[in-house]
């Protein structure tokens, strides 16, 4: 009998780019997604935030080739992440769609895509910007791939506390793109991402523990239990408050900020504080609601508090 | 039958190359243009303020 000659697997080593053989060649699509589009987005966000608030204006052409740059770095770290992480990442619901894990690109390409996106952005923003962006975005690439992905994640519960570090580096970096420097504001804007990044993601593990505890990546959740990181969520959402208001002692935020600020950061104590009196009978019960709510709320609450200064910076420019 | 799958899987084979293809070209241009855009702000800066 004749044997078909475009089986899947003929087709995906024709394709030549090593991908798992009954998996379906790569579309475009599947790159784009290997660049984690949406902590993309975040990061360009709050990059331009903190381009705009600093002092010194920045022509729109080089700000966005800037901010590409960043989006890019973003993006390659994504790509280094999905390297590494492919065989957790197979195992885990969330992450098991991703086109690495699925088989639609392979670790080893991802790997080529990161490093190559990396080296391009980094280059490219000490051109288009200055060399202490450059050296900012290389050491957020570097952080989360060395620091992050390959010692904390797998090797401590407190892996999202220092690793919350490079989502907290993209403001800063949009402030020295317009500085050359990093300013007391810059690093205000980096300590309130730094110190939301806890809570935010314990409250994910919180509803996506089978997750974390098949795989054996020590979210608090699997090494101290639900209760403890519910005690932990609530201490960490109390240290990041008075952070979130410092920049109203800066030039960068003023009433508005203050309001918005003001709301959001008490609404999430609250929830913190209601996350916290839970039992996790009681959790278990209503198939952690709670836990979704916080969550969903500590991204509504980066996102108000990053568009208050956003505005600000606009009122001040016009 | 085995003719059928196999016009269908070149076809998608060939769709799905060239939506890499365009993304890939897309993405080239936009490098291209992004840098000559930056090269004449700069150079149009410099020009301002040639000392």
């Amino acid at each position: 009998m004749a044997t078909p000659i475009h089986t899947d697997q003929a087709l995906s080593a024709e394709s030549g780019w090593g991908a798992r053989a009954d998996a379906p060649e790569a579309e475009a699509r599947d790159y784009w997604l290997l660049l984690k589009p949406r902590v993309m987005s975040l990061v360009i966000f709050t990059a331009c935030v903190g381009l705009l608030a600093a002092p010194h204006g920045v022509h729109p052409v080089i700000a966005i080739a800037s901010l590409l740059c960043i989006a890019v770095g973003a993006g390659a770290s994504g790509a280094l992440n999905m390297w590494w992480d492919a065989d957790i990442d197979a195992e885990m619901e969330r992450t098991r769609k991703r086109p690495v894990p699925a088989g639609r690109i392979s670790a080893e390409e991802a790997l080529w895509v990161g490093a190559a996106l990396s080296v391009l952005s980094v280059a490219l923003l000490s051109v288009f910007a200055n060399a202490a962006a450059a050296a900012l975005l290389a050491l957020t690439i570097a952080f989360y791939l060395f620091v992050y992905t390959m010692w904390l994640k797998r090797s401590t519960p407190h892996n999202v506390v220092i690793g919350g570090a490079a989502g907290a580096f993209p403001p800063m970096i949009g402030w020295c793109i317009a500085t050359g420097g990093i300013g007391v504001e810059a690093l205000i804007m980096f300590g309130i991402i730094f110190m939301w990044t806890p809570p935010h993601s314990w409250a994910l593990a919180l509803f996506r523990n089978d997750d974390y505890t098949r795989v054996g990546v020590p979210m608090l959740p699997v090494a101290a239990g639900e209760t403890e990181t519910r005690r932990q969520i609530l201490i960490y959402s109390v240290l990041m408050a008075p952070v979130a208001m410092a920049p109203l002692f800066t030039p960068i935020a003023g009433p508005l900020y203050g309001l918005v600020a003001g709301v959001l950061t008490l609404r999430f104590l609250q929830l913190a504080y209601g996350l916290y009196r839970r039992t996790d009978a009681e959790a278990a019960a209503d198939n952690r609601r709670a836990e979704k709510k916080f969550f969903g709320f500590s991204i509504l609450y980066l996102f108000g508090v990053f568009l208050a200064l956003l505005v600000e910076a606009v009122w001040r420019a016009i | 039958m085995a003719k059928v799958r196999e016009e269908e899987y070149e076809h998608e084979l060939h769709e799905r190359r060239r939506g890499r293809n365009l993304a890939v070209g897309g993405v080239l241009l936009g490098l291209a243009l992004t840098i000559f855009a930056v090269t004449i702000v700069k150079l149009g800066q410099n020009a301002a303020n040639p000392f």
